[in-house]
């Protein structure tokens, strides 16, 4: 019964807009689109609550209604949802919220609305140095930009200090040092380093990971993408890393890392809120964020993360692009990251107000230090890192060799065109 | 062959507690886990047994998840499934018991036949349609497919249930100058109550646990059901986060405290249903 | 055979005719009185074709709108370069499959789809005999003892999967460390052999009951006499059961031993919950690649020729069922 009466609220803002489009003809300013025109953006609940108050502000500015629809919360279900929408030439929203894989397989389908220079300005002056070269990656084809982020993730490496100290250690920073630190813990049985990576898809966002500190192109399967490869193999066999990680969520490594079992690991942003969380464990010097540590590349650490797009076929393009425009002023950024953690940037504006504590600290350190690369591209991602999965797993538990591994990489990954 | 004799009575026993815990320690640890505090959930080793057994995880589940949307559409999609199954089938299944005719034997065979098409093997086309007639992610549409799948089998336990009522009595009533419908009203339907039930409940236990479709039919809350909000929390991945054990296991309970119910207080009507077709 | 219904039967014609003087009485507007009326408007029952088909055409008609249709489009869509990215496809011949078999991952899903249903229902059948037996006899609370046993095959397989995935991890598993009592250290999800035994233990734990249930219906129509016969014989437990009961139930094992591969050659849940068809490739199986290869990276003819080939494959061994089949009956 929801859906139809949604549908229905959707055909009747798309009549609406297209009325209003046809009168007000091709110049759509505020006041034109404003009144009763009601647009859609679809993201993931969890967020609705958080930003609804600063959605509202841009209601009140603007006359136009923002809905918020649940969007799916992988961009595979995004695909599979939005796809055969956009194919026969309709949208169910007008602007949506993608990670980079779908959104690189929006942008190659053509299925995304370039977005102006009035609607990117703001934005694009306001990106630190390693979030603008994520950007151009992902967002940016022929010159066009598609999608603006307003979620950047990455991987900090988390020290448990007291742990290491209390063994006379210090937190690893590089390579050779975790080395030596998972020696030194071995006959504890403490691993030096633990990283969820179970299929699908958390095998590759770990040896994406190694092979951003080796320098290597993943995809391309080059001499760093060995290194990193031979690394993660050697962290298994020599002890310094558990085995049964492969097939770990990342519940399961907080967990590990939260019994002392691991003393330092590669987590996402949530990590933050989870340590507190269980007090009975948690002191500040357990859960300490870290320099990545550093491979024969330097300390690096990959970032990706969600953004607004337009689909070519949305109903109220122009009410949809304000709204993008909006939503990424700097002052509006702000409040949103302040608002909601899936709302946090390295912009610029973000890293100056809000940088001072807390994980956008940690964010403006590791920008501040050059520490993020963008997350490998590949115009096929999704498929791209399921490749990287099989493979990577079959080499980290001895079904291939690093040589077939490397060949079977690059192959397939060719094959993907 | 005393000691024989008495190791034949115990031996059933060993045996049987050796199965009981093997079936029932995996069910009881699932259950365990979504009342066990967060923190004791993947502890090393694990927790075989709590005096302080907690809500919390129900209550972080309700807050984090649409976990009373998924329940709903659970229970709206095996239900209307069950039943819509039970009913087509029965139509379906008295034309193949009582009223044969040319051709009818192979139609039967033609149904019984699609039930090894493997779901994969239809998935894609059956998206594609329905993108274009606007059923994705609507409870109508899973409901169509699932009645679907559930009807071959269906038809065929329910032919073998219609073919133990004595024919006499239908022939009767029509001696005594009930027409057709009135034969079935009146003679075949409450013959055939404690069939329906059986099949009915055969049907929604295994639509409340069907994966695939709403798998891929469903993307947003108005038709995702527990089984897919439970394959969503495993697999969120790198992205903003990732949701532990402790809710997965609560909304696990959630999906089998019913079927627990169900089968504890109607377990012989499942088993008659179980064991129909294969023994004829 | 007619046993293992009969607790339905009979209630069924103990009911019956105080059934049949109730409903007389039964309100007019009951939903049963409301169908039987449409159909008597009809006037049909003369015409037993034209009525039966009538009476066929919903479940018909659902069915080939789901099943017979897609079927054959998934057919065509196998031999076109179709996918997300591809504006218009076309005809491609067998690249896809050849791209298949080329492939090391798909080639070894594909072996290990047909070794875990094998290997799956072969265990199956032994444990599910030997627990058929076990329930034959009488014991105290058999009605809850039969239901604790159900639970398995009643619980979803995607929860068992993922309970499962947690019950064999390492340290914090139940089966790790009630094997590290024995000294047994077995890295079971992250070696690749012991991986595929994993999901293939958690797959019988959940189908044996099933198989329990019905070789039981069978055990149940093995007269009483024979039994007694084999005793005055002087045949022990295990003769009476190996020589003269299996061979009793013989047909129910082969039949089910069919379904269940067939069934079992599309397994789904288990895979995608406990190991996401990892170590690497060692537990990835047809169903869950064909369904990463649609729904996660769009290349729709991959996917189809994969679930074509799925499909062949039941094909096959449906016809070496049917094959056997006709040989036992003539046989017999």
């Amino acid at each position: 019964m929801r859906i139809t009466a949604t549908r229905r609220g959707i055909a009747i803002g798309g009549a609406l807009a297209l009325t209003a489009g046809t009168l007000a003809g091709c110049a759509a300013g505020g006041e034109e689109s404003g009144g009763g025109v009601e647009i859609t953006y679809a993201v993931q609940a969890f967020s609705h609550d958080a930003i609804r108050p600063i959605v509202d502000e841009f209601t009140a500015e603007t006359g136009i209604t923002v809905k918020l629809e649940s969007g799916p919360s992988s961009g595979a279900d995004l695909l599979t949802q939005l796809v055969p929408a956009f194919n026969s030439g309709t949208s169910p929203y007008d602007v949506i919220d993608a990670d980079d894989p779908a959104g690189a397989a929006l942008v190659a389908g053509g299925w995304l609305e370039p977005l102006g220079d009035d609607v990117t300005g703001a934005y694009l002056d306001d990106l630190s140095e390693g979030m603008a070269e994520s950007h151009e990656l992902w967002n940016v084809a022929d010159g066009n930009t598609y999608r603006l982020y307003h979620n950047y993730e990455l991987g900090y490496s988390w020290a448990n200090e007291q742990l290491l100290s209390a063994h006379g250690l210090t937190a690893p920073t590089t390579w050779d040092e975790i080395e030596q630190v998972g020696e030194a813990l071995k006959p504890e049985g403490i691993y030096a380093f633990g990283d969820a990576a179970s299929k699908p898809g958390l095998t590759f966002v770990y040896l994406a990971y190694l092979a951003a500190q080796a320098g290597g192109d993943i995809y391309a399967a080059d001499s760093g993408t060995r290194e990193a490869f031979e690394f993660a193999k050697e962290l298994i066999d020599k002890g310094y890393s558990p085995k049964d990680a492969l097939t770990w969520t990342y519940d399961q490594s907080n967990a590990a890392y939260m019994s002392d079992q691991l003393a330092t690991m590669r987590q996402w942003t949530f990590f933050n809120d989870v340590a507190p969380g269980n007090a009975e464990w948690y002191a500040a010097d357990k859960a300490v964020i870290v320099d990545p540590p550093a491979g024969p590349a330097g300390a690096k650490t990959w970032a990706g993360g969600w953004g607004m797009a337009v689909p070519k076929s949305a109903k109220n393009k122009d009410a949809a692009m304000k709204f993008v425009e909006w939503m990424n002023q700097p002052e509006h950024a702000v409040e949103l990251a302040t608002a909601s953690s899936f709302f946090v940037t390295a912009r610029t504006s973000v890293l100056s107000e809000l940088g001072d504590d807390g994980i956008v600290a940690a964010l403006k350190h590791y920008a501040d230090s050059g520490f993020i690369v963008p997350r490998p591209y590949h115009p096929q991602a999704a498929q791209a890192e399921t490749i990287v999965d099989d493979i990577g797993q079959s080499y980290l538990t001895g079904q291939m060799d690093i040589d077939e591994a490397m060949m079977q990489l690059k192959s397939q990954v060719e094959a993907l065109g | 062959m005393r000691l024989r004799t008495r190791l034949g009575r115990v031996g059933p026993y060993v045996g049987l507690g050796v199965f009981f815990v093997v079936f029932g320690v995996p069910v009881y640890w699932i259950l365990l886990s979504s009342v066990l505090p967060p923190n004791e959930v993947l502890s090393s080793p694990p927790t075989l047994f709590t005096l302080s057994p907690t809500l919390e995880t129900f209550e972080r589940a309700l807050q984090q998840l649409p976990a009373g949307d998924y329940l709903r559409n659970s229970l709206v999609f095996a239900l209307s499934s069950a039943f819509a199954s039970v009913i087509l089938a029965f139509f379906a299944a008295y034309t193949f018991a009582r009223l044969r005719f040319r051709g009818s034997g192979a139609l039967m065979l033609f149904l019984l036949l699609t039930m090894a098409l493997p779901q994969i093997a239809t998935t894609i086309p059956l998206f594609q349609l329905y993108a274009k007639l606007g059923l994705v992610d609507t409870m109508g549409g899973l409901i169509l497919l699932e009645s679907s799948i559930l009807i071959p089998m269906t038809v065929w336990l329910m032919v073998s249930f219609i073919k133990q009522i004595p024919v006499d009595l239908e022939n009767a009533s029509f001696m005594d100058g009930a027409n057709f419908a009135q034969t079935i009203h009146l003679v075949v339907l409450p013959l055939m109550r404690p069939a329906f039930v059986t099949l009915f409940l055969l049907n929604f236990i295994t639509a409340w646990n069907e994966l695939f479709y709403p798998l891929v039919f469903s993307s947003t809350s108005a038709s995702r059901t527990l089984t897919v909000g439970l394959v969503q929390i495993t697999q969120v991945n790198s992205g903003a986060s990732s949701r532990p054990w402790d809710l997965m296991s609560a909304l696990a309970a959630l999906m089998i405290i019913p079927i627990i119910l169900l089968v504890t207080i109607m377990q012989r009507r499942i088993i008659a249903g179980l064991t129909a077709g294969a023994t004829k | 055979m007619t046993n293992s219904t009969t607790p339905v039967a009979a209630n069924a014609s103990s009911d019956a005719a105080a059934a049949t003087a109730a409903s007389l009485h039964e309100s007019r507007f009951s939903v049963r009185w409301g169908v039987a009326r449409v159909l008597g408007w009809m006037r049909l029952p003369k015409n037993f074709v034209l009525l039966g088909l009538i009476l066929l055409a919903p479940a018909l008609i659902l069915r080939i709108f789901t099943s017979v249709y897609p079927f054959f489009a998934t057919a065509w869509t196998s031999f076109t370069n179709s996918s997300a990215y591809v504006a218009e496809p076309h005809f491609v011949g067998f690249e896809n499959y050849v791209a298949i078999f080329d492939n090391p991952s798909s080639r070894s899903a594909l072996i290990f789809t047909i070794t875990f249903a094998v290997v799956s229902t072969a265990l199956e059948l032994v444990i599910g005999f030997g627990l058929a037996l076990l329930l034959n006899a009488r014991f105290r609370l058999r009605g809850l003892g039969r239901a604790l046993v159900l639970l398995p095959w009643a619980i979803p397989a995607i929860v068992s999967a993922l309970g499962f995935r947690f019950i064999f991890a390492d340290g914090s598993g139940l089966v790790p460390t009630f094997l590290a009592w024995f000294g047994v250290d077995i890295a079971w999800l992250t070696d690749p052999f012991w991986a595929q035994v994993a999901v293939i233990l958690a797959n019988v734990w959940r189908s044996v009951p099933f198989i329990a249930f019905v070789v039981l219906a069978g055990l149940q129509g093995v007269p009483d006499e024979l039994y007694e016969a084999a005793r005055v014989d002087g045949a022990g437990w295990w003769r009476t059961h190996l020589q003269i009961v299996l061979p009793l139930v013989m047909p129910v094992l082969i039949t089910m031993g069919v379904f269940m591969v067939i069934f079992q050659i599309g397994t789904f849940d288990t895979i995608l919950g406990m190991t996401g068809g990892g170590p690497g490739s060692a537990t990835q199986v047809i169903p869950y690649l064909a369904y990463q290869d649609a729904f996660i990276g769009l290349n729709y003819g991959r996917s189809s020729a994969l679930a074509m080939i799925l499909f062949l494959i039941v094909l096959a061994v449906g016809v070496i069922a049917l094959g056997r089949f006709r040989r036992a009956e003539v046989e017999s």
